[in-house]
């Protein structure tokens, strides 16, 4: 069961197998939670929608159609999940630059990682700062190229699956994706060198 | 975002997610971005959701977790059970069957199923009775009822159209009410009670008839009141009697009638039906037969010597 493809789990479910649930949750559970957090940009927000989304999978399966592609389906989810949110939200909030990078209070806050000019000589120093950088660098893209750029780099969608998603052609979204990879490396050209040279 | 997408740009993504075929080196810029992202994914950017959410995920899953889809004969007998269940489908699936089963036996030729078995033994009938007329199936001519002759129960038959009675011996006397037998086939039964007519049978041969018959004569009771299927022709009225002791033997006579009948025979000379009687007796009651039977002089003429009695 663990390497059955997805929609077969799906369909297994649908007959009543928990088992099969388990074994999708098990698959999907982390790049899912991590495309919403770099898209809402909240933990907490990120958990209610991971949540959430995968509530609409259980409470959708007897809707299921075993010719649909499953991840097609669950990504459409979590991505109207995030729109809805962000809709919501007016104003997209940015991570804030004094608020703790992680949960444990020593880890410091954003702005003590992107406002250093000083090179940090240790390698947890050194992915501390990378991490903050680059999740200021995603929160700082729009909207289209910023889930456009997830899918792409952390769901590993191909670009013809995300124009499925997204209901945008194909050639947009790699116009999107390019748009966002370059800002990203503008934004991130001085930790190039940085994370190549960290032991 | 507009969608300005050149050729260029195309091939340059292309590359650097590798989706073609060729080995050609991707974009320089972009794929040290792409290493740096998955450095950092790989050193701990990517976060696991809390474990509270899964617990929470698997017991809604439970919970909401589809039936399970029953079979399509699962599906066919709940579609089926309320339909079935109605007394008015339950009546005519009844009666199909029990049509279904009566044809089939039908067809197996097991018609006899359903009828009585036919009379293997008659009960011995009185002789007295005999005179009076059974009821019959075909009622004779009236003429012939008012002339007082009492007629016997005739089969339905068609008569012979032409018959040919047998004269009767001079030495018999007119014929008196006709007995149950049936009349030859040459001789319409009928005829047999006319007064002064020719009969079938002589009076020796009647008496003998009617012993026979209180013996117990394999055929239809005379009250029976059923059309019977005609009796094959009856042997010619001197074997009458030899065949109606043979079968009477048969019926339940006893030793001694049967030993009545024999020295009838013998005093006929009919050591065939002796014969035949001795070996009905001997079946019967051999010590009999040999103290009684076979004693007697008459009989023992006819009988073979390797008895050894």
């Amino acid at each position: 069961m663990l390497t059955e493809p997805d929609e077969d789990l799906m369909v297994r479910y649908q007959g009543g197998e928990v088992r099969a649930f388990e074994v999708l949750l098990g698959r999907h559970r982390k790049p899912v939670y991590n495309f919403i957090l770099r898209y809402v940009g909240d933990k907490e927000t990120a958990e209610d929608l991971l949540q959430e989304t995968f509530m609409r999978v259980i409470k959708g399966a007897e809707a299921y159609k075993r010719q649909a592609k499953f991840t097609t389906w669950l990504y459409t989810i979590a991505r109207n999940l995030c729109v809805d949110q962000t809709r919501r939200r007016k104003h997209r909030k940015h991570a804030s630059l004094d608020a703790p990078m992680a949960a444990d209070e020593d880890s410091g806050t954003l702005l003590d990682v992107v406002a250093g000019n000083e090179m940090p000589s240790d390698r947890k120093t050194v992915n501390k700062q990378l991490h903050a950088r680059l999740q200021h660098a995603i929160a700082t893209l729009g909207d289209e190229q910023r889930e456009v750029f997830l899918m792409r780099e952390f769901l590993d969608m191909p670009f013809k699956q995300i124009a499925e998603v997204v209901g945008v052609p194909e050639n947009t979204v790699k116009s999107r994706m390019r748009y966002a990879l370059e800002k990203l490396r503008l934004e991130l050209d001085e930790y190039k060198d940085l994370a190549k040279a960290a032991p | 975002m507009t969608d300005d997408q050149s050729p260029d740009d195309d091939d340059r993504l292309a590359r650097l997610y590798r989706e073609t075929d060729d080995d050609a080196e991707p974009p320089g810029e972009w794929s040290s971005l792409r290493a740096m992202i998955g450095a950092a994914r790989a050193d701990g950017f990517d976060e696991e959701p809390p474990a509270r959410i899964d617990a929470l995920l698997m017991a809604a899953a439970r919970q909401h977790a589809p039936a399970p889809r029953p079979r399509w004969w699962q599906r066919l007998a709940a579609w089926m059970k309320p339909v079935m269940l109605h007394p008015a489908t339950a009546g005519a699936l009844a009666l199909v069957v029990v049509v279904g089963v009566a044809g089939v036996m039908y067809r197996r030729g097991d018609r006899e199923v359903a009828q009585p078995p036919a009379p293997t033994i008659a009960p011995p009938v009185d002789q007295r009775s005999v005179t009076t007329a059974p009821p019959a199936v075909v009622t004779p001519p009236p003429e012939e009822s008012e002339r007082g002759a009492a007629v016997a129960p005739v089969a339905v038959a068609p008569p012979p159209p032409a018959p040919t009675p047998i004269a009767p011996r001079p030495s018999e006397p007119p014929a008196g009410p006709s007995p149950k037998r049936p009349p030859p086939a040459n001789k319409p039964a009928a005829t047999a009670g006319a007064g002064g007519g020719p009969t079938t049978m002589t009076t020796g041969a009647l008496d003998e008839a009617a012993e026979a018959d209180q013996l117990g004569v394999e055929g239809p009771a005379p009250d029976d009141g059923v059309a019977q299927v005609p009796p094959p022709p009856p042997p010619p009225p001197v074997a009458l009697p030899d065949r109606q002791a043979t079968t009477a033997g048969d019926k339940g006579a006893t030793v001694a009638d049967l030993l009545r009948l024999a020295r009838s025979a013998a005093a006929a000379r009919d050591c065939e039906k002796v014969r035949v009687l001795s070996a009905q007796v001997l079946a019967r009651d051999p010590a009999y037969h040999k103290a009684v039977f076979a004693r007697d002089a008459a009989i023992a003429a006819c009988l073979p010597a390797q008895l050894g009695y």
